[in-house]
């Protein structure tokens, strides 16, 4: 598992090489985890690819004060996953929806998953692919670590209860 | 170890093994061309949201002008204005387009995109009345160019909730929106001054493929936005 450990403080007086520096090593370090993220939560490589691009893009261009680069990105790649689903859902209930390209073969478990609600499935994603944390799963949520469990918890007895 | 959580391990890293292992390389020339939106877009696709987007703007307007005439004039539809107290408020929602179109451009691109410091625009039609064209500035930043019947401009594409980016347009301007950092939820209305000091407020739509919100204010001759917020 790639787990995330770059580390660092971005603010408006970083010189433009240090924040390029940091940019450079970011991308090198973290961009196939956020891709791979993405992707498990968009089911698109290209869209999962241009999610993270988009990250970085929005990392940055940012102003202020950035303490945790790492966790910035992954939460702004979380909010883009996010609106992606709200996009679908109303394309979905739209009079003549347009059929997203199929990527990968899908199974009963991945069918079991796309099922679950959005949150459980972006909390699963954190937990079992990139092993992070209650904690930074609820950074990257924005909730609290308790909630994390919860989701974690409820989204793994709908998979049981699904796959049974 | 839980066999399910196992079979999710498994099952999530063979899916994203389609994933390459690194993202293009910063100095391929290439990579100076960044997707800037979440989605790759196809003018069909955005024209039909274009047209969904209308009907439900038409409706919420319905809903608005029916709201106006339950109450009476001196309690009439006024949501917070941070502007004035006095100042007379108004709420628009995001209405048919009031002027020009921009005419067709073979040179558009199909897809948002960011190009490096220096590197020639590439204008993507988000709206009919709107192409826009993300660019690296010389100090590191990005700023979001645009172009509507009436001129073009480039303002800073920093702004996250409350801050706005302002577009002026053809008998309208378009204010632009986005969440903040660590905010889930997407910002719903704008609140826009005007230079007559009124106030309007205005819904902000995201059925675009450009992962930004925007709220277009129809503006009467001679009336721009001095200044919007999001809330």
């Amino acid at each position: 598992m790639f787990r995330l450990v770059v580390h660092g403080v971005m603010t408006r007086d970083s010189s433009n090489d240090a924040a390029r520096e940091l940019i450079a090593l970011l991308y090198e370090r973290e961009w196939a985890s956020l891709a791979r993220v993405a992707f498990l939560l968009t089911d698109s490589r290209h869209i999962a690819e241009d999610v993270v691009q988009d990250a970085f893009v929005r990392l940055q261009a940012t102003r202020s004060r950035v303490n945790n680069p790492a966790a910035y990105l992954r939460t702004s790649v979380i909010n883009s996953c996010r609106d992606i689903h709200r996009h679908r859902a109303v394309v979905a209930r739209a009079p003549t929806p347009r059929p997203e390209p199929v990527i990968a073969q899908h199974d009963e478990l991945f069918d079991a998953i796309a099922a679950l609600p959005w949150r459980q499935q972006a909390a699963l994603v954190l937990r079992f692919h990139i092993d992070l944390t209650d904690q930074a799963i609820a950074t990257a949520l924005d909730c609290r670590p308790a909630t994390v469990r919860s989701l974690i918890h409820r989204g793994l007895a709908s998979l049981r209860k699904e796959l049974s | 170890m839980n066999n399910l959580e196992d079979r999710l391990r498994h099952h999530y890293t063979d899916r994203a093994a389609i994933m390459p292992t690194s993202g293009p390389g910063l100095d391929d020339p290439v990579a100076a061309t960044i997707t800037a939106g979440p989605h790759r877009a196809k003018p069909r696709r955005t024209l039909r949201l274009g047209i969904a987007a209308g009907t439900i703007a038409a409706a919420v307007a319905l809903v608005a002008i029916a709201a106006n005439r339950s109450t009476d004039t001196n309690s009439a539809s006024t949501p917070p204005s941070p502007a004035s107290n006095d100042a007379p408020t108004t709420v628009e929602t995001t209405v048919a387009i009031p002027g020009a179109t921009l005419p067709p451009d073979p040179t558009l691109s199909q897809t948002p995109v960011t190009v490096a410091y220096g590197g020639p625009r590439s204008y993507w039609r988000w709206l009919p009345d709107l192409d826009i064209a993300e660019q690296q500035t010389a100090t590191g930043g990005t700023e979001l160019c645009w172009r509507t019947p009436t001129g073009d401009g480039c303002i800073d594409d920093a702004f996250e909730s409350p801050a706005t980016g302002i577009i002026p347009t053809d008998e309208a301007a378009i204010i632009l929106a986005r969440p903040a950092l660590g905010q889930i939820a997407n910002p719903t209305t704008v609140t826009a001054l005007l230079s007559d000091q009124t106030t309007v407020v205005g819904a902000l739509l995201y059925d675009s493929d450009f992962g930004v919100g925007y709220a277009r204010i129809p503006l009467q001759p001679g009336l721009t936005v001095v200044s919007a917020t999001s809330q």
